[in-house]
């Protein structure tokens, strides 16, 4: 009962951007939906004795991603499409907001691209998306501020 | 422009992105489903799994201050791994060579609670890694560590410190000659560990290299006699994973 009461409070608290994180890889609210569960499913199985809550939200996005990769590997192996029919796939309501961002982040490379939707969709610190990257707290802060300047110069030419 | 400007616009963009529809009920109800199906799937081995822990002689290592304790098989009766199934679970290429010498044992190493007797390990594990021995019949050659990240317990298993973001030892024992470096895209950790075996009054230097794939989501650790050999086998390790 209190592991399900813990399940509770982290789904409750973390739900929202677990769903909207796997979506921006995903890129299907039906297969996001699965994910985010998984996700959820996999932290309830993999934690009994964790006592590191400050690292709670790293650990569960680290267990978000891998996910919604391997999720995203078994749809490309069922399909056998690219982006562009994945997002023909999705339904009209869902396109305009995803296909912003995934047309904003196209540049970046796979890696850069996750740390900019760990920071602005789940919301995570340096430190925490350092954590679930396994990567050094100055490399992703390296990363994440190439990638602003990389999408900067994006917006600027759109304008232009 | 600014960077700023650009971060706010992208967390405008995701705070538009839609919401899930499912609830917590929802998840609820696929909570207990995928573990029982776990353990029906371990009854049918049990008698075997039993005859065998019978016959193997275990050592057992505590995992300090993580609530468990971890159990070391070093025969290769009772949960021996094979290449292509570590390739299955943790999505990774295993080498049937690596420095010149042939892929000879794999074994599953468990974590499982404190109270948990051995016998029970196999269903009652929290987390497993599997470990690769390269050897020739007459000589030792590296030895491979992989285990997947999805889990914290990875990070006592693989003496990994969340805190400090790097690998950092067990108290007995002294490590040595810490670096880093960068290969394939990856960080690689280098040390060494000065152990002294008390029985033969003898040091020994075990000479390793620990990285994490954040693609794969899955932890590295090598270990071979000298440094060179030790880092040649990582870098033909993330070559075969490239």
């Amino acid at each position: 009962m209190e592991r399900e009461n813990w399940l509770k409070t982290i789904y409750e608290a973390h739900h929202i951007a677990v769903f909207r994180f796997a979506y921006s890889i995903v890129h299907n609210t039906h297969l996001a939906e699965d994910v985010m569960q998984d996700t959820f499913l996999k932290a309830h199985r993999g934690f009994l004795d964790y006592q590191n809550r400050g690292t709670e939200r790293a650990w569960l996005f680290q267990i978000a991603r891998r996910t919604a990769y391997d999720a995203l590997k078994k749809r490309r192996r069922e399909v056998s499409c690219d982006n562009t029919e994945l997002i023909t796939l999705a339904g009209p309501d869902e396109h305009t907001a995803e296909t912003d961002l995934s047309e904003l982040l196209r540049p970046l490379t796979p890696t850069d691209r996750d740390i900019v939707l760990l920071h602005v969709v789940a919301g995570l610190t340096h430190q925490e998306a350092a954590k679930a990257l396994g990567r050094s707290v100055h490399s992703v802060k390296k990363r994440y501020e190439r990638a602003l300047c990389t999408l900067r110069a994006q917006l600027k030419e759109e304008k232009t | 422009m600014t960077n700023l400007q650009v971060e706010e616009r992208l967390i405008k963009m995701a705070q538009a992105l839609p919401e899930p529809t499912a609830d917590f009920s929802d998840l609820l109800t696929r909570l207990d489903a995928p573990l029982a199906e776990k353990h029906k799937r371990r009854h049918p081995v049990r008698r075997a799994v039993l005859v065998c822990l019978a016959a193997v002689a275990l050592t057992f290592t505590i995992a300090a201050g993580y609530g468990s304790y971890q159990l070391s098989n070093h025969g290769a009766c009772v949960w021996p791994a094979r290449a292509s199934g570590l390739r299955s679970e943790y999505g990774v290429a295993i080498p049937e060579q690596l420095s010149g010498y042939p892929l000879q044992n794999a074994d599953h190493l468990l974590v499982v609670p404190y109270g948990v007797p051995y016998e029970a390990s196999p269903w009652k594990q929290v987390y497993r890694y599997a470990v690769l021995y390269y050897k020739t019949e007459d000589i030792i050659g590296p030895t491979v560590a992989v285990g997947s990240t999805d889990n914290p317990y990875w990070a006592a298993c693989f003496s990994y410190d969340p805190d400090a973001l790097t690998w950092v030892g067990d108290s007995r024992y002294a490590y040595l000659n810490q670096t880093a470096t960068e290969y394939g895209g990856h960080t690689l950790y280098l040390y060494d560990t000065s152990h002294v075996d008390l029985g033969d009054n003898r040091t020994f230097v075990t000479h390793t290299a620990t990285w994490v794939d954040a693609e794969q989501s899955v932890c590295w650790q090598v270990s071979g006699h000298d440094t060179a050999e030790t880092l040649s086998a990582a870098k033909e390790l993330i070559d075969a994973n490239t």
